[in-house]
């Protein structure tokens, strides 16, 4: 780069970048569904690539947004067992249509009751303040919290519902270069994409207000033939 | 420079905007890529409020780019014009979306 043109993103018709920053992309995917792979894709897969997550696993997908349907996706692709954890009942149609094995409504204490020391991980995609305690005693021993979200503020929990099941929390960023190729490389394998809303780039400031209010499923993308 | 179209807002209370600006030249290792699609990451909202300081305007939001490759470089291996290409949060300068954890 030249240190002095600043780098600006894409909602552009064009990009010129060092070679190095780009990954290839597969001519089989519908490309408007690869376009989250870039962020929530990787966002998830780095993770779940990381603790090995596969056949055997009971894992659960905390949050059903951008991220979490990626990490659904991704997991049930994994051979794992997928529950997915929502504060909103209506969203289990969705999430079984993903692929997710499993549904329980976290405002549904009998539910709850029932997944005690169940899974061997969760994937937390939420990004409001919310209960970790509760969710970690939805882990089993050795049990992993994953954080792909966080509130903006500090968290609090109990830190005696970690030592209980010898219970790790984690958290994970994004990914390397080499793990987004191989994550695309995964996807063009198994026809994996992102659930998308196409739109055209004047509709962005109503976009945002809907993403605000959680209203897409999952992700828009901006179809830059509207520019 | 390669004069460029884009959305950008030009301060934390914008709103965004039509807005042209220009890419630097294609250098010996850079490919330019005509954009396709780019996905729209709760991130994109919090770096154009300046929700999480450090933002500089004007500033163009996307990092989840596909695109086709028009340029390639003399010294690009990778690439070759026609070729399909995906852009990420690791770009150059822009690292903003090591903290992208929004769905
Ligand atoms: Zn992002």
């Amino acid at each position: 780069m030249d240190k002095v043109t600043p780098t600006y993103g894409g909602y552009s018709n064009r990009i010129v970048t060092t070679e190095s920053f780009v990954c290839k992309v597969s001519e089989k995917l519908s490309l408007e569904g690869v376009a989250p792979l870039l962020c929530a894709g990787i966002t998830t897969y780095s993770p779940l690539r990381k603790w090995k997550v596969g056949k055997g696993h009971k894992l659960a997908v905390l949050g059903l947004g951008g991220l979490g349907h990626m990490a659904v996706k991704f997991a049930v692709a994994f051979g794992a067992e997928v529950t997915v954890l929502s504060t909103s009942a209506n969203k289990e149609d969705d999430a079984r249509k993903l692929g997710a094995h499993n549904f329980v409504n976290t405002k549904d204490a009998e539910q709850l009751k029932k997944y005690a020391g169940y899974f061997d991980f969760i994937i937390d995609t939420v990004s409001a303040e919310h209960d970790y305690t509760m969710y970690f005693r939805l882990l089993g021993i050795n049990g992993v919290h994953i954080c792909v979200g966080l509130p903006p503020t500090p968290i609090q929990f109990s830190g005696f519902a970690l030592m209980g099941g010898n219970r790790v929390l984690t958290a994970s960023s994004i990914g390397g270069l080499p793990e987004t190729q191989e994550m695309l490389d995964f996807c063009a394998e198994h026809g994996i994409v992102s659930d998308v809303e196409v739109i055209d780039m004047a509709y962005i400031n109503d976009a945002y207000d809907r993403i605000l209010k959680s209203d897409v499923k999952y992700r828009f993308v901006i179809d830059m033939a509207t520019l | 420079m390669i004069a460029a179209k884009a959305y950008a807002v030009q301060s934390a209370t914008d709103k965004l905007g039509e807005w042209s600006f220009e890419r630097r030249e294609v250098g010996p290792s850079d490919v330019q890529i005509e954009i396709l699609y780019c996905g729209v990451c709760h991130s994109d909202i919090h770096q154009a409020r300046n929700e999480w300081g450090g933002s500089k305007y004007p500033m163009v939001p996307g990092h989840e780019i596909v695109g086709r490759i028009t340029k390639v470089g003399a010294d690009v291996t990778k690439f070759k014009e026609g070729d399909l290409a995906g852009i990420g949060c690791l770009v150059d300068s822009c690292h903003e979306c090591v903290n992208c954890k929004n769905g």
